[in-house]
Order: structure tokens, then C-alpha cells, then sequence
């Protein structure tokens, strides 16, 4: 992941890449006290890293506005040559952030993954039944510690594509909730790769939406356009996900015994 | 050394000399187990008798104080399950190990270690080799269907068919049918017959006469970790089994005088109810407990006895039948109201529902009690009725405690074990269903609680007392019912009853089968 935002971006700086890889810590420290530890209470856990995360990217981030000049080089738009000169759909489909490339190639790869790899089968049967996964020699704490810390890595780039993306500026609270409507999403989509993106979409269509009005001047107050996509995300959770397919061992801790 | 003469391949398993101890006590006693290519091999014994430990032993899960084990005439190292697994040894335990929302595929490849896989799954191939061992062996089940879509027959064949995967040729079935309908577990003797004549070994932990005989080539009976018949099944029967199962040497000799006891206090006509996993657990139960009776209901645990108690204290559904208490039908009572009727109940599993850990002792002692007078005032708990109560509780129930307000998770399993009967028999119930009341306690708190329950039997309650201890039963019963697969096998007075018939039923064996 590191490598791959080396790559992609044309200017180097501390503090861009300092955001994936803080998130990355914090999950390292998640998954220790969700995995190792054991005993903890993964909502418990979960509580405590997310308050104490809460503040870390507004005084991290205060404190590189005070060091450095507040400008980040932002990745810039892709444009994939003959293909983004299409009319109408050119724009939409081939003139994007290389993120958004990244994240919509991600739902056929994670599909790919969990659902055709030997490691995809472990992470199911670990997320399902640990102790039958454990009883048949999967090594549970290492699938789970990986596959949070990968998690939490994933998060993290969809955060950092709000601050070096597409608003080019850091805000302290900017990210407005979006990680739990990803966790309604998650929910909504049954936790299928292709449903969560169809969820995804729709969730920005509406962002994009209550945008559009806002610029057209539409006569309802701002505060409840913004409002929109979180109300669809809560009418989309209450319609669909009434019969959720949780997975078995959902916040549960495993402990041998 | 050449011996020329043609010697026959090694046993499969041999098993010599083997000792467990757990906390000093021997669980396995020097232990003998020979297992053959193409053999069934039956191990019998009571509940506590050493079998679970000693396939244990064998399948990695614990390591033996003492002895050797040889597989296909090599000494053998077996650490863990893992190891054994390596060795051709699979064991298909009680409890099945598979994950609900993956297909049968999938729980198989997920069993599969090693054989050059890559780093995707290919299912079809493995749904192929299902298909063959499937036919090989008869295990008829659908490789791609989810294992939540399946009877509980069809996954123990998944199990089955998981262990076979991994290739092993010495199964451990560890009491497979103890779970399954009759016509399930005929299906799976079909499959041990398919395996035995593909050369496989099978160790085959039953309680049931009847199957061992049916199914085994040979029998092993443990009593108190140590084996006490070892014999071609052809050249024993039900009854020499039984008698090896239960000793002899205990006898009881000292037949107590019939008492008289009074009028009926529970009745039950017809009960039925499903198990958790909605098989038929009662198969219409009937029987009488009369005032100043203690009625022992003896039986092999899984029998049905579990799902009686919890009908009879109003936290399992009947699924039929009626049972009355003082002539008042209970049938769909609340625990409440069956314990305002006067029953008292002593439930099995006493540290889930018989007592609230995180609660303090004094509490416990109110836990049916405290919306009442004196304990409850108004709204409130009256602290200092429940906190003499508690006293007076500690000091006739000889609880071995520091303080009425300390939390009952610190008391040992006895002094829980003493608080809940205190809690039971202080109001002076009508009837107590006692079930499992003394298991695990040591002599002296078992014997407290036996003490007691024959007070209360002499002052008039009716007992109804669930053992899987026939020494138990026969010790403080007045009348002896044996239940077996949902039914009772048999009622007789104390006086007559023999402890041969009494195994015999508890097996299965029906009166007049012998």
C-alpha cells in the first residue's frame, strides 16, 4: 500500500503519507486488543481506539499547519486517453482520481480474494465459526490480525482520499461520518464486495446530489441537503438489511481453551 | 532374526499400558487398546469411565502420563491433532466442527492441508472427489450445499467425509448417534460397514447395547478407567455387558423397608418435547411421584432426562402430554408460578441456571423469593431480612463462606451447590426435582445434600431425583424409573430393583429382550 502511494503521487510529503500509515498503526493497536489480548470486549476495544483516534488527525494535522505550509500537492485527475473523449460518459467513467480507479478495481479483486483463494475460505470460516476454523488448523489469530490491519489500511485510503484528493485541504472532523455509513453499508450489503459497492454508489449519488442542489441554490436550507445521504443510508439499512446475514463470529473475541 | 513365516501386518492401533491422571486421580488405568485393519471396535463404559479421555489420548487432544502407542506397528508420537491426523487418524466428535455458512466443499478444502493447493480454490475438483468417496462409502450428501441447509445426519457425514479427505484410516466416532434419528443412525452403520470393508478401522464410543452389538466385530468395556471385558462381539451379549458396565462388586445388599409414601404430588401423563436441536427428546413420559417418595429417574445422560427437568420447571416447552402438580395441571406454567405451587428445582447445570455469579450469596439465597414479603418492601428490597436470612442459611447449610455479601462466583461449586439447595428447600416445597444434585461435589458436601433431600422426604415432599449415578439412585430412592431414548423403560420399587435389569434398561435392552 505504501509502495503504491509512492507511486502514485507526483510529490512527496510527510504528512500526506503520515495519514494511511497512522491509521494503519491504529489498527495494529486494534487488532492487538481485539486478537491478542483476547479478553477484551471487541465493542470495548473498539470504543477506546476510536475516541483516542478521534482527536489524532486534527492535533497531528494542527501540528503540520504549524510546521509547513498548509498546501498539499493533490493527486491529480487521471485522463485515459480516446476513452475519457467520449461523450457524457467519458468524463464520468475515465477522468477520475487514481484512488477511485483503485477502489473500483478493489471490489472485483476483494471478491476474487475472499470468495476464489484458499486465504479468501480461512477468512470466512474465521469470521464465521473460529473454534471449527481453529479445530481444523487454521491459524486463527494470524488470519484475523492480518486481515484487520489490511482492513484498517483500506480505511484508511478512503479517508485520505478526502485530504489529498478531492478537497485538497485538511479539516479537522472532515471526514463527517463516512466510515459509519461504511459500516451500513458493509451491513447493507451483506458483506458481498458487489452489493457493498452498488451501496456505495448509490450513497454517492445522493452526496453528489444534495452538492448539486446546494450550488443550484435550491430553497431548503443547507443543513438538510446535507442531510440526504445519511437519511437514505438509515431508510436503505431499515428496507433491505431487515434479515442482515451477519457473519457468525461478528465482535467476537476468540480465545482457545 | 529373518522370520520367514508369513507374520501378520500390524495392528493398526496399539495402545499399551496407557495412564491419565487428572489432579492425581487415574482417569485411565494402564489401559490396552488393539485396533485391526477392517474392524469395528466398540468402547463401552459409563459416563466417567475413561473412553472419552482415552480416544482423546489417541486423537493428540491429551498426553498420557504413562504408556506407548503404536501405529501400523511404529511407535508413535502424537502431540496434537495435527500429528495424528498426519498419522491416518480422524475423529468425528460429538460436537461437529463446521462452519454453517460454507458449503460442504468448502468445510472439506478448509480441513485439507497441504497436496501442492495454490493460492485459489478449486472447488469442482473437490466436489468431484466428494462424489467418489460418496459412492465408495454410501455417504450420500451434496458438496455444494451450504452445511446450514443440512439435517444433522447429513453433517456428521460431512464430518465423516472431512476425516476421509485428510485420509485417514483409523476413525473415531465418538458416541455418533447419540445426536441422530434411528433412521440416521442406520444410514451411518451402513457407513462403518462400507469403511470396514475398505480396510479402515473404526473406534466406535456407544452407551447402547443394542448398536454395539449390531454394529461392532469387537467390544471393550471400561469401568473406572480400567478395561474390564475385551471380546469378539459374536461371543458376548447384552446382559455380560451390562453386568461389566455397571460392576457387580457394589451390590447393594442392605434393601431398606418399603415405605408407604402418600398421595400423588406430580403427576405427568403423556409428556413430550424437542430436544435444542428439535429432534423428539420425550416420547410421551409418564410416571408418579407420590408425597414422601423419592423417585429416581435413572438413565445414560442425553436420554431425555434433561428436557424432563426443564418441562417440569416450566423453561422448556412441552410439546405435548400434561403433567399436574397437587392436582394442578402445570403444563405451560411460568417458573414463578411453578415455584408459588411449591415445586423446588435443583437444575443440572448449576453455575448457568441455578445461580446468578455476579450477584452476591444473599441474593442468590432470594433469587425466587425477593418480590415477596419479607424480602421485598414495596419497591424495595428489605437488605436486612435478606441479609438474616442469608445468615441463618450460611449457618444451617454449613456454606463455607467470609460474608453473606460476597459475590457467589467466588464460592467453590459446593457451597453453590449448598446455597442453591438451601434456596430450594426453605420455603418447604411440595415437590423438588433434583437433577444432577450432587455430580461433581465431593463426598462430604454430597453427602450434606443427600442428607438433606432425605429430610425433606421424611417430612413429606415428593423427590424427584435425575441421576446418571446409579450408585446415586440406589442409595436415597424409594422408587427406581429408568428412561432411555424419551421413554421410561421400567418403574420398580427400591426393594426390587437389581442392578443388572436396571443397566440393561439403561442401555436399551428392552424387559423381555433377554
Amino acid at each position: 500500500m505504501r509502495i503504491r502511494l509512492e507511486k502514485m503521487e507526483p510529490l512527496p510529503f510527510r504528512a500526506r503519507l503520515a495519514l494511511p500509515f497512522i491509521a494503519v498503526a491504529i489498527s495494529f493497536a486494534f487488532s492487538f486488543v481485539l486478537i491478542l489480548l483476547a479478553r477484551a470486549n471487541p465493542f470495548t476495544a473498539f470504543y477506546y481506539i476510536f475516541y483516542g483516534a478521534l482527536g489524532s488527525p486534527a492535533s497531528l494535522g494542527e501540528t503540520a499547519v504549524k510546521a509547513t505550509p498548509p498546501q498539499v500537492a493533490p493527486f491529480a485527475v487521471v485522463r485515459i486517453p480516446f476513452l475519457a473523449s467520449i461523450p457524457f460518459i467519458g468524463p464520468v467513467l475515465f477522468e477520475q482520481y487514481a484512488l477511485t480507479y483503485l477502489a473500483v478495481l478493489m471490489v472485483p479483486l476483494l471478491g476474487l480474494i475472499i470468495y476464489r483463494t484458499h486465504w479468501g475460505l480461512a477468512l470466512r470460516a474465521v469470521g464465521e465459526n473460529p473454534e471449527a476454523a481453529d479445530a481444523m488448523g487454521v491459524n486463527v489469530f494470524f488470519v484475523r490480525y492480518v486481515s484487520v490491519v489490511l482492513g484498517g489500511g483500506l480505511m484508511a485510503i478512503g479517508g485520505a482520499f478526502l485530504s489529498i484528493a478531492q478537497f485538497n485541504m485538511f479539516l479537522p472532523g472532515m471526514v463527517a461520518g463516512r466510515g459509519w455509513v461504511a459500516i451500513a453499508l458493509v451491513v447493507f450489503g451483506k458483506w458481498r464486495p458487489g452489493r457493498i459497492f452498488l451501496g456505495a454508489l448509490l450513497f454517492g449519488l445522493i452526496d453528489a446530489l444534495q452538492l448539486r442542489l446546494q450550488a443550484a441554490g435550491a430553497a431548503l436550507p443547507y443543513q438538510y441537503l446535507l442531510l440526504l445521504p445519511y437519511l437514505v443510508t438509515i431508510i436503505l439499512l431499515v428496507a433491505f438489511a431487515r434479515n442482515p446475514s451477519y457473519p457468525g463470529a461478528l465482535l467476537r473475541a476468540y480465545r482457545r481453551e | 532374526m529373518t522370520d520367514f513365516c508369513s507374520t501378520p501386518p500390524p495392528p493398526l492401533v496399539e495402545m499399551r499400558g496407557i495412564v491419565k491422571r487428572f489432579y492425581g486421580k487415574p482417569v485411565n488405568d494402564c489401559v490396552d487398546l488393539t485396533l485391526r485393519r477392517g474392524e469395528v471396535l466398540a468402547l463401552l463404559g459409563e459416563n466417567g469411565a475413561g473412553k472419552s479421555t482415552l480416544v482423546k489420548i489417541l486423537y493428540g487432544l491429551y498426553t498420557p502420563d504413562d504408556g506407548r502407542i503404536l501405529v501400523k506397528g511404529a511407535p508413535a508420537c502424537i502431540g496434537s491433532p495435527r500429528d495424528a491426523m498426519a498419522l491416518g487418524i480422524g475423529m468425528v466428535h460429538q460436537h461437529f466442527t463446521l462452519v454453517s455458512e460454507l458449503t460442504v466443499a468448502e468445510n472439506v478444502v478448509l480441513g485439507a492441508r497441504g497436496e501442492g493447493r495454490g493460492i485459489f480454490l478449486n472447488l469442482p475438483a473437490v466436489e468431484k472427489r466428494i462424489r467418489e468417496y460418496s459412492e465408495r462409502y454410501g455417504i450420500r450428501v451434496d458438496p455444494a450445499k451450504k452445511i446450514r441447509e443440512l439435517s444433522v445426519g447429513e453433517r456428521q457425514r460431512v464430518e465423516i467425509l472431512k476425516v476421509l479427505s485428510m485420509g485417514a484410516e483409523i476413525l473415531v466416532l465418538d458416541e455418533p448417534t447419540a445426536v441422530l434419528t434411528p433412521r440416521e443412525a442406520a444410514e451411518l452403520f451402513e457407513i462403518i460397514g462400507a469403511l470396514k470393508r475398505a480396510g479402515a478401522g473404526v473406534v466406535f464410543i456407544s452407551h447402547k447395547l443394542a448398536e454395539v452389538m449390531a454394529v461392532s466385530d469387537r467390544v471393550m468395556v471400561l469401568r473406572g478407567g480400567r478395561v474390564v471385558l475385551d471380546r469378539e462381539t459374536p461371543g458376548t451379549d447384552a446382559r455380560s455387558l451390562s453386568a461389566a458396565m455397571m460392576g457387580r462388586e457394589a451390590a447393594e445388599t442392605a434393601a431398606r423397608a418399603a415405605r408407604s409414601p402418600g398421595g400423588p404430588v406430580l403427576e405427568i401423563r403423556g409428556l413430550r418435547a424437542r430436544g435444542d436441536l428439535g429432534l423428539e427428546a420425550l416420547k410421551g413420559v409418564s410416571f408418579t411421584v407420590r408425597r414422601g417418595e423419592i423417585f429416581g429417574l435413572a438413565g445414560v445422560s442425553g436420554n431425555g432426562q434433561r428436557e424432563l427437568a426443564e418441562v417440569l420447571s416450566g423453561v422448556r416447552a412441552a410439546a405435548g402430554g400434561e403433567f399436574l402438580v397437587s392436582g394442578a395441571r402445570m403444563r405451560g406454567a411460568t417458573p414463578r408460578t411453578l415455584a408459588a405451587r411449591g415445586v423446588g428445582r435443583i437444575p443440572e447445570d448449576r453455575m448457568e441456571s441455578g445461580a446468578i455469579l455476579d450477584l452476591s450469596l444473599k441474593h442468590n439465597l432470594v433469587l425466587e423469593r425477593y418480590h415477596l414479603a419479607p424480602f421485598a418492601r414495596g419497591f424495595c428490597l428489605a437488605e436486612e431480612e435478606i441479609d438474616s436470612h442469608a445468615e441463618r442459611l450460611v449457618a444451617e447449610y454449613g456454606i463455607v463462606t467470609h460474608s453473606v455479601g460476597i459475590e457467589a462466583r467466588s464460592l467453590s461449586g459446593g457451597n453453590i451447590q449448598k446455597a442453591i439447595l438451601a434456596r430450594v428447600l426453605e420455603p418447604g416445597p411440595a415437590l423438588i426435582v433434583a437433577s444432577q444434585p450432587v455430580r461433581g461435589l465431593d463426598v462430604g458436601a454430597a453427602a450434606l445434600i443427600h442428607r438433606k433431600i432425605l429430610e425433606e422426604r421424611d417430612r413429606g415432599a415428593a423427590v424427584l431425583l435425575i441421576s446418571e449415578d446409579l450408585d446415586e439412585i440406589l442409595a436415597i430412592a424409594d422408587t427406581i424409573g429408568v428412561i432411555y431414548g424419551g421413554s421410561i423403560g421400567g418403574i420398580f420399587p427400591r426393594v426390587e430393583a437389581d442392578r443388572d435389569r436396571i443397566g440393561m434398561l439403561m442401555a436399551g435392552v428392552r424387559e423381555g429382550a433377554r
